[in-house]
């Protein structure tokens, strides 16, 4: 959806702002964001020191663009990747169907991608006969009510479950039901099928980094895994701003983003990627594009004020807290950037005529920069692009009563300068006004004031002068402070009250953990964002725990991975004498179609993690041949198994060390929990598209 | 030397002389000398948020000529401090003279709360005031100048001043100058919530340091028929 001019904010919000459904909605959703993000802060003391990292890396990046983009392109195209740079929206929608009909694609699934929705893709795949299906829980919602997202990161936030049950209950046809899990349910049921018969993905991107050619994708449901491994064709797409320079820089931005954005620690899911299926790979995209757009990015790069623009992670904190999008909810903006980030990159991107009323719908409270996760000004960049719009040549088509508003503003402001004259008229005018005047307010004010009057009383300026009279009449002048005078000579000084501000104190490095207090820290981790984590001395031991949660998961079924450094063999023995059906996936000789079949309707499937970040409980797999992508994606039961040794500290400790398997472009997916969504009315609900159980083995004793 | 200029503001001067006033007795009583400029009007805030920076200019250099560095210069409103404060260097980058005058008194101004208690140390004026009261965060206040907690602490500290919790205070009221009439559906919207939390709060009055807040939530108030009332500080630390 584009923006297209003031008249239809005007409608839109209007309507929007009389809305108490609407609003209430908002401020539900809001509330519960806020929480989370505030119990994030608390637990996480370095919150502010990355922050400021965060936004000095993207600082240093935004000043080497050009460099960076050109040092990603070599990476990516290195490995077989094809990088396409897209001028404008319908080069890049060019390109994408361009490929699409190459490809014989019939059907997309799409990760939830802002910048799509930005060039608008869908309809435009729509037109060439594709059927573009929208996979994250909220865009699968509002794509069902043929809608676009109201919001950055939670698309249906303007509506109820009950909207949402009813929806279902029309559209596919099931049992009506609000309840967040039934319909989440009904989404994957109704999904998974689009996923596995689907010739294309489409994702955004959250960061690229230029360094190891590597494209970061973050989501929580495990449809953005399903998008990037599922298909045949993966096409990334990102703007130019979405690139940092080296792969130990992600820390800083994966340690605030889900922070800031959902109050997590970490998403559920963090896919590292960099180029197609390798050689003896049995799954991910055999053909891999990235489109990397300008669109407008540049002109805002040009501009020194605007530039800060492009720091935007795309959180969507900003419109949480503005209460503007509180009362007017994202479609009134009827732009893919709604809320106080899109009131400053809109007009870049679309253009001041379509857009440039947009800065204007700010009172300029400054809860956006508060919450920015990255500190980007916005205040300034819509006080900047205001001037834009009315001295720099650039022109809004304001609505007759705005325009007449602008009119008074600029006569007041001439007359201001002769302080003698405004102040004679403004006692002549308290003076006319005063028969009108019930209690010190006025109902009913003419000409532009008369926008005022519609919704609330006016004061009445007072008529016995401007106030400024020499004596102090009604207040008594009485005792000094004499003791004072010391410290009003020392307070006096310039600059006394001003200092501290905005300085942040490092965080001091935290405390060198031992094993035992790492394998703790890692168990609660896990725990809390809903996995189970079970200890085990020895691999046998760890072979019967196995065998013990899949009997009381009730599992008939499961896949091992080849890749455990477990006996494999060993292990298919003791669980099949269990009773369940076990296959081996990814060993020698092994094809994709065999990986399919296994996969398509076990119940468990068994996998060894890399590593395990202790601050997090995350799990790190490095994917290949032996170890394919799907194992811990399809089967609705995630085990995995995880040396006790490998538990690191922190996501830097494990960046430095999977920065060489990112560089070599083996895809690394960090997984934090059972997949999850809080699309629906911000309430969290386990088990999406990818599993819903996952139950982590930790193997104390090192080797075989 | 204990002199400070108090910049009267052209809200504060057409629709708030009292507290205008009140604002000069608290600061008399701590005995200062109080002098108000005339020569300037508008400090040009309303014409620079909309982008109309030649007006605002014209209006800032009329500011600069009135007020010089070297004496205090005491802003009984937030937005207006922080128009000066922070503003003034990004609307006056172009202009050399004016940028380094700007520069040489930005030191000295002082938003009124923020002047009593972090400059002057004063936490108590004496005032007596036996009312429920609730206190307004302004935006501008809050976020450009980040004064906290100066208003709090002198309200805390008036006779007989029952102090309420404002629910969801640090949102705004809706004001945000010429957005009040150029979208006044949605500033009412905005507005309607914050009427509503004031009520919430049971105080007889909500203070704001600000004269947008006060116009803004104070005809709220009275459209909703409200009994509270809307007043600045400086009114309430003015009473004996």
């Amino acid at each position: 959806m584009l923006p297209n001019g003031p008249e239809a904010f005007y409608a839109a919000a209007g309507k929007a702002a009389a809305d108490k459904e609407l609003n209430r909605k908002l401020d539900n959703a809001s509330a519960r964001h806020l929480e989370h993000l505030a119990a994030a802060k608390r637990e996480f003391a370095a919150y502010e020191s990355e922050r400021d990292l965060a936004r000095r890396i993207k600082e240093e990046s935004i000043e080497r663009l050009d460099r960076l983009l050109s040092e990603l392109r070599q990476r990516l195209e290195a490995r077989g990747v094809k990088v396409f740079f897209a001028a404008d929206a319908a080069g890049a929608r060019d390109y994408i169907l361009k490929v699409a009909r190459e490809g014989g694609v019939k059907r997309v699934v799409k990760g939830k991608s802002m910048t799509t929705e930005e060039i608008g893709l869908n309809p435009a795949l729509e037109q060439a006969g594709i059927e573009a299906v929208e996979t994250d829980l909220g865009e699968y919602i509002v794509q069902l009510r043929r809608e676009p997202p109201s919001h950055i990161i939670t698309p249906a936030i303007h509506l109820s479950s009950e909207d949402i049950g009813h929806l279902f209950a029309e559209k596919l046809g099931m049992d009506y039901s609000s309840d967040p899990p039934a319909l989440t349910a009904v989404a994957r049921a109704r999904l998974r099928d689009k996923f596995l018969n689907a010739e294309m993905g489409i994702t955004g991107v959250n960061f690229a980094v230029a360094e190891t050619g590597t494209l970061v994708v973050v989501e929580n449901e495990g449809n953005g895994r399903f998008c990037i491994t599922a298909p045949d064709i993966h096409v990334a797409v990102m703007g130019i701003e979405k690139v940092i320079p080296k792969f130990e820089d992600l820390s800083h931005f994966l340690e605030i983003l889900a922070r800031t954005a959902t109050g997590q620690r970490f998403t559920a899911y963090t896919s590292f990627l960099g180029a197609p299926r390798g050689a003896n790979e049995l799954d991910g995209p055999r053909e891999m594009h990235l489109v990397i757009l300008d669109n407008g990015r540049t002109r805002m790069l040009a501009d020194p004020v605007m530039r800060e623009a492009l720091y935007c992670l795309r959180c969507g904190a900003c419109l949480n807290v503005c209460p503007v999008y509180r009362h007017i909810g994202g479609h009134a903006y009827k732009s893919a950037y709604p809320g106080p980030i899109g009131s400053i990159v809109s007009p870049g991107l679309f253009g001041a005529a379509a857009a440039g009323h947009l800065p204007f719908a700010s009172t300029l409270c400054g809860a956006c920069r508060e919450i920015c996760p990255v500190k980007i000004d916005i205040p300034r960049i819509l006080l900047h692009l205001r001037w834009k719009m009315t001295e720099g040549g650039e022109k809004v088509a304001w609505p007759q009563a705005a325009a007449r508003v602008r009119t008074a503003a600029r006569w007041f402001a001439r007359a201001a300068r002769y302080p003698g004259m405004v102040r004679a008229a403004g006692r002549l005018g308290a003076v006319l006004l005063k028969p009108f005047a019930h209690d010190g307010y006025l109902r009913r004010m003419p000409g532009p004031f008369g926008a005022w009057t519609r919704v609330r009383d006016f004061p009445a300026p007072p008529a016995n002068g401007a106030g400024l009279a020499d004596s102090d009449s009604g207040f008594v002048t009485v005792d000094r402070y004499e003791t004072v005078m010391a410290r009003i000579r020392r307070g006096l000084a310039p600059g006394a009250a001003q200092e501290s501000a905005n300085h942040v104190e490092p965080s001091p490095p935290p405390r060198t953990l031992d094993a035992d207090e790492l394998r703790a820290q890692f168990i609660a981790a896990a725990g809390a964002v809903g996995a189970s984590v079970i200890e085990a001395s020895t691999a046998a031991a760890a072979v019967e725990k196995i065998a013990a949660i899949l009997s009381n998961a009730g599992a008939d079924s499961a896949a091992i991975g080849a890749g455990i450094t477990i006996d494999s063999a060993a292990v298919t023995a003791r669980l099949s004498r269990g009773g369940c059906r076990i296959t081996t996936v990814g060993g020698p000789g092994a094809t994709q179609a065999a990986l399919k079949e296994s996969l398509a309707s076990v119940d468990a499937g068994i996998v060894e993690a890399d590593y395990g970040i202790a601050s997090s409980g995350t799990l790190v797999m490095v994917a290949d041949a032996a170890r394919p992508r799907s194992l811990s994606l399809l089967p609705p039961i995630n085990i995995v198994m995880l040396r006790a040794a490998r538990i690191l500290p922190d996501l830097a400790a494990v960046l430095r060390i999977v920065g060489p398997q990112a560089a070599s472009a083996h895809p690394i997916v960090m997984i934090t929990g059972p997949s999850r969504t809080a699309d629906i009315e911000k309430r969290i609900v386990i088990g999406v598209h990818g599993p819903s159980q996952l139950h982590i083995v930790i193997v104390w004793q090192s080797g075989g | 030397m204990n002199e400070v200029t108090l910049f009267a503001t052209c809200l504060g001067e057409e629709f708030f002389p009292g507290a205008i006033a009140a604002a000069r007795a608290v600061l008399s009583r701590l005995g200062l000398e109080v002098i108000v400029r005339r020569e300037a009007f508008c400090c040009g805030q309303a014409a620079f948020n909309e982008g109309m920076r030649r007006e605002a200019c014209e209006l800032a250099t009329r500011f600069l000529a009135a007020h010089k560095a070297g004496t205090p210069l005491v802003v009984p409103s937030g937005s207006c401090a922080s128009m000066i404060k922070v503003f003034y260097p990004d609307l006056l980058a172009g202009e050399p003279t004016l940028l380094e005058a700007a520069r040489a008194l930005i030191p000295w101004v002082h938003e009124f709360s923020e002047f009593l208690v972090d400059v002057l140390g004063v936490a108590d004026v004496g005032a007596s005031f036996p009312h429920a009261v609730t206190y307004h965060p302004s935006c501008h206040l809050l976020r450009e100048l980040q004064v906290v907690d100066a208003p709090r602490k002198l309200l805390q500290n008036v006779r007989g001043l029952r102090l309420c919790e404002l629910p969801r205070s640090t949102e705004c009221c809706g004001f945000g100058g010429l957005f009040s009439v150029k979208f006044p559906d949605i500033s009412a919207a905005m507005l309607a919530d914050k009427c509503r939390c004031i009520e919430q709060s049971g105080a007889e009055f909500v203070v704001a340091n600000d004269g947008g807040c006060l116009m803004q939530m104070g005809g709220g108030l009275h459209r909703a028929g409200s009994r509270v009332r809307a007043r600045h500080l400086a009114e309430i630390l003015a009473r004996r």
